[in-house]
C-alpha cells in the first residue's frame, strides 16, 4: 500500500470525515483528514494526489479553497461534495476547476469513479 | 349669509319651546272655538231677549268661521310641509330609501312575547325564518339620486320587497333585526345588493330606527355606493395576504434548506459508512475491526438524523409562536371579513353567532385565523353545487374549560369511506385540492393544546368543531 494515492478530505463535519476516510481506505487510498480549509492550507506536508472538499464550511469555504490551491497546485484534481447542490454553486465550482461535483448523500461507486478518474484508478 | 329655513337648520338651532307653544295654542284654539261657538248657540236659543240671542248667534257663527279658517290654514301648512319633505327626499344629493319594516317590528314583538330574546341565536339557527321575514320588508320609495347612483331607468326597478335587491348571500339582514330588537337608535351595515342590471354593488346603509316598535311604519334609509372602496380594500387585503404568504414561503424555503442540510449530512455519513463497511467485509480477508467501526458510525449518524427530525418537529409543531390572549369571536369576524368576497363568489350566506363574554384563549391569532379561513372556505366549497340556500353558520360558545367554534355547512356531507382520512396530509376528495388544509388545521389546533373534529351526516352537511383551552391569564 506504500504506492497508494493520497486523498485529502476537507470537511467540517466529523462524521462525514470519518465515514469518507473509512470508505476511501477500503478502496485502497491513503487518506488525510482536515476539519477546515485553513488547516489544509497550513499543513506544509499536505501534498495529496487529489482533494475532496465540502463547500459550506466556517471560515474559508470550499470555493475559496479551490481558488487558493489553484495558485499552488494548478493540476491538483478537486472533487467537490455538498449538501447544497444548487446549480449556481455547481457552476462556480466547475468554473474554479473542480473535476467533479457530488451531492450528499452520494453512493460509494460514484466517488470511486471520480477518484479513479482523478488519480488513475482505485487499488 | 342668508338665514336657513327652519327645516334646514341643525337641530341645535331649533327653538323647541316657542314652536311647541305656538302649535299648542293653535291646537287649543282649533278644539276650543267650535265648543265655545256651540255653547253660544245653545245660550242664544235659551235667551228670551232677541237682541242678545242675535248677538250670541253672530258671535257663534264668527267663531265657527274662524275654526274653519284655522282648519284650512293648518291643512295647507301640513300639505306644504309634506310637499317640502318629499322635495327634500327627492332632491337630496344622497341615496334615500323609504322602507316599510312593520313586519319586522311585529315579528320582534311576537318573538319577545313568546319568550325569545336572543334574536341572533334564533335567526342564526333558523336562517330560513329570516329569509321569510326579509320578503315582507317593502321598499316604498327611493329618490332620484338612488336611481342615478344605481344606473336604473326609474324608481320602479327598486320598489317592492327587499328580497329583490338583497341576494341570498347577504348576512346583514339578521343584524338589522337584532338592532330593531335591541332598541338601537340607529344602525349601519355594509351589504351587497343587486343592481337593476344584475351587477352587485357594495352599499353602506344607515338608518335611524324607531324607538317604539308598536305602531311605527316606515324608516328612511340612506345608502352609499362603496363598491370601489371595498374593491380597493379587498386589493389591499389581497396584497397584504400575498406579502405574508410570500414571506412565509421564503421562511419555509429557508427552513427546508436548513432541514435538508441537517438531515442530508448524517444521511450521507450513513450511506458512506455502510458502503465502507460492506467493502471491508467483502475483502478476501474481511477487516472486522474496520467494518465494526463503520457500522458503529452508521448507528451514531442515524441517531443524529433522528435527533434532527425530533428537533424540527418540536420547533414546528409544538410551540406556537406569537401567542396572546385572543377573543375567538373577534378572530372569526376578521376571518369572515378576509374571505367575504370569496365566500360570496361561492354563493355562501354566512351566519355568525358568538356568546357574549366568551373567555379569551391563548393562541397565535394569525394561525387561528388561518384555521377559521380554511374551515369556512372548505364549507363554502362543499356547498358550491347546491341549489338551495348555502348557509354557512359559525357559532362560538364556552364549553367547560374550552372555547368551542362550530363551522356548519349544508353541503352533501362527508362519505363514511373518506371520514377516517380527511385529516391526513395529502388526502383530498376535491379535484385540484392539495389535501393539506385540514391536516395543517388539525396540527395547528393541537399545537395550541386544542382539538379539531368533525360530525357529518351524508347528504345533510358537516360541522367542523375545534376547541381551544381558555387562557389562564384572563
Amino acid at each position: 500500500m506504500c504506492s497508494s494515492s493520497v486523498i485529502a478530505i476537507v470537511d467540517d463535519d466529523e462524521a462525514i470525515r470519518a465515514a469518507l476516510s473509512s470508505l476511501l481506505r477500503s478502496l485502497g487510498y491513503e487518506v488525510r483528514l482536515f476539519a477546515s480549509a485553513e488547516s489544509f492550507l497550513a499543513d506544509s506536508r499536505a501534498s495529496p494526489d487529489c482533494l475532496v472538499t465540502d463547500i459550506q464550511m466556517p471560515g474559508m469555504n470550499g470555493l475559496q479553497l479551490q481558488l487558493a490551491i489553484r495558485n499552488r497546485r494548478p493540476r491538483l484534481p478537486v472533487i467537490v461534495i455538498t449538501a447544497f447542490p444548487e446549480d449556481a454553486v455547481r457552476e462556480q465550482a466547475i468554473a474554479a476547476g473542480a473535476l467533479h461535483f457530488l451531492s450528499k448523500p452520494f453512493e460509494a461507486d460514484a466517488i470511486a469513479r471520480c477518484l479513479s478518474e482523478a488519480v488513475g484508478g482505485a487499488r | 349669509m342668508a338665514a336657513l329655513p327652519h327645516w334646514a337648520r341643525p337641530a341645535s338651532q331649533h327653538r323647541p319651546l316657542p314652536a311647541l307653544l305656538s302649535h299648542g295654542v293653535r291646537a287649543v284654539l282649533f278644539a276650543a272655538l267650535p265648543c265655545v261657538a256651540g255653547g253660544l248657540l245653545v245660550a242664544a236659543a235659551m235667551v228670551d231677549r232677541p237682541r242678545v240671542a242675535a248677538g250670541f248667534t253672530i258671535l257663534a257663527c264668527l267663531l265657527l268661521l274662524a275654526t274653519i279658517g284655522a282648519a284650512w290654514w293648518l291643512s295647507a301648512r301640513l300639505a306644504e310641509s309634506e310637499k317640502r319633505g318629499h322635495a327634500i327626499f327627492e332632491r337630496a344629493g344622497i341615496s334615500l330609501w323609504r322602507e316599510d319594516w312593520t313586519a319586522v317590528g311585529k315579528a320582534v314583538i311576537a318573538l319577545k312575547q313568546a319568550g325569545i330574546h336572543d334574536m341572533r341565536a334564533h335567526f342564526t339557527a333558523e336562517p330560513d325564518l329570516a329569509r321569510a321575514l326579509r320578503r315582507q320588508v317593502i321598499i316604498r320609495d327611493v329618490n332620484a339620486f338612488t336611481v342615478q347612483m344605481m344606473g336604473a331607468a326609474d324608481k320602479q326597478a327598486f320598489l317592492g320587497t327587499l328580497d329583490r335587491i338583497l341576494p341570498d348571500t347577504d348576512h346583514t339582514f339578521i343584524q338589522w333585526i337584532i338592532a330593531f330588537a335591541n332598541g338601537e337608535p340607529y344602525y349601519r351595515s355594509e351589504a351587497h345588493i343587486t343592481r337593476p342590471d344584475g351587477s352587485v354593488a357594495d352599499t353602506l346603509f344607515v338608518a335611524e330606527l324607531p324607538g317604539n316598535l308598536d305602531g311605527f311604519r316606515d324608516i328612511i334609509v340612506t345608502a352609499m355606493d362603496i363598491t370601489e372602496f371595498k374593491a380597493a380594500q379587498a386589493r389591499l387585503v389581497a396584497a397584504e395576504t400575498e406579502i405574508a404568504r410570500a414571506s412565509r414561503v421564503t421562511t419555509i424555503g429557508a427552513l427546508a434548506a436548513t432541514i435538508a442540510h441537517e438531515v442530508n449530512s448524517p444521511l450521507s455519513a450513513i450511506v458512506t459508512n455502510a458502503e465502507a463497511g460492506l467493502r471491508w467485509l467483502r475483502r478476501p480477508i474481511p477487516n472486522l475491526i474496520e467494518a465494526e467501526a463503520a457500522i458503529t458510525g452508521v448507528i451514531a449518524d442515524a441517531t443524529r438524523a433522528r435527533d434532527v427530525v425530533a428537533r424540527t418537529r418540536s420547533f414546528l409543531g409544538n410551540s406556537p409562536r406569537r401567542s396572546a390572549a385572543i377573543d375567538l369571536a373577534d378572530a372569526a369576524r376578521n376571518a369572515i371579513l378576509l374571505v367575504e368576497r370569496e365566500l360570496r363568489t361561492l354563493g355562501a350566506s354566512v351566519h355568525f353567532d358568538a356568546d357574549e363574554d366568551v373567555p379569551h384563549v391563548l393562541a397565535d391569532p394569525i394561525q387561528i385565523q388561518q384555521v377559521l379561513v380554511n374551515l369556512m372556505i372548505n364549507g363554502a366549497q362543499a356547498m358550491a353545487d347546491l341549489a338551495q340556500p348555502r348557509d354557512l353558520t359559525i357559532t362560538i360558545a364556552r364549553d367547560r374549560d374550552d372555547v368551542r367554534v362550530d363551522v356548519r355547512d349544508r353541503g352533501v356531507g362527508i362519505e363514511a369511506d373518506h371520514l377516517p382520512r380527511i385529516f391526513d396530509l395529502f388526502y383530498t376528495t376535491r379535484p385540484g385540492g392539495l389535501g393539506m388544509g385540514l391536516a395543517i388545521c388539525r396540527n395547528c389546533v393541537e399545537a395550541h393544546g386544542g382539538r379539531l373534529w368533525v360530525n357529518t351526516t351524508a347528504g345533510a352537511g358537516a360541522v367542523f368543531h375545534f376547541s381551544l383551552p381558555i387562557s389562564p391569564h384572563v
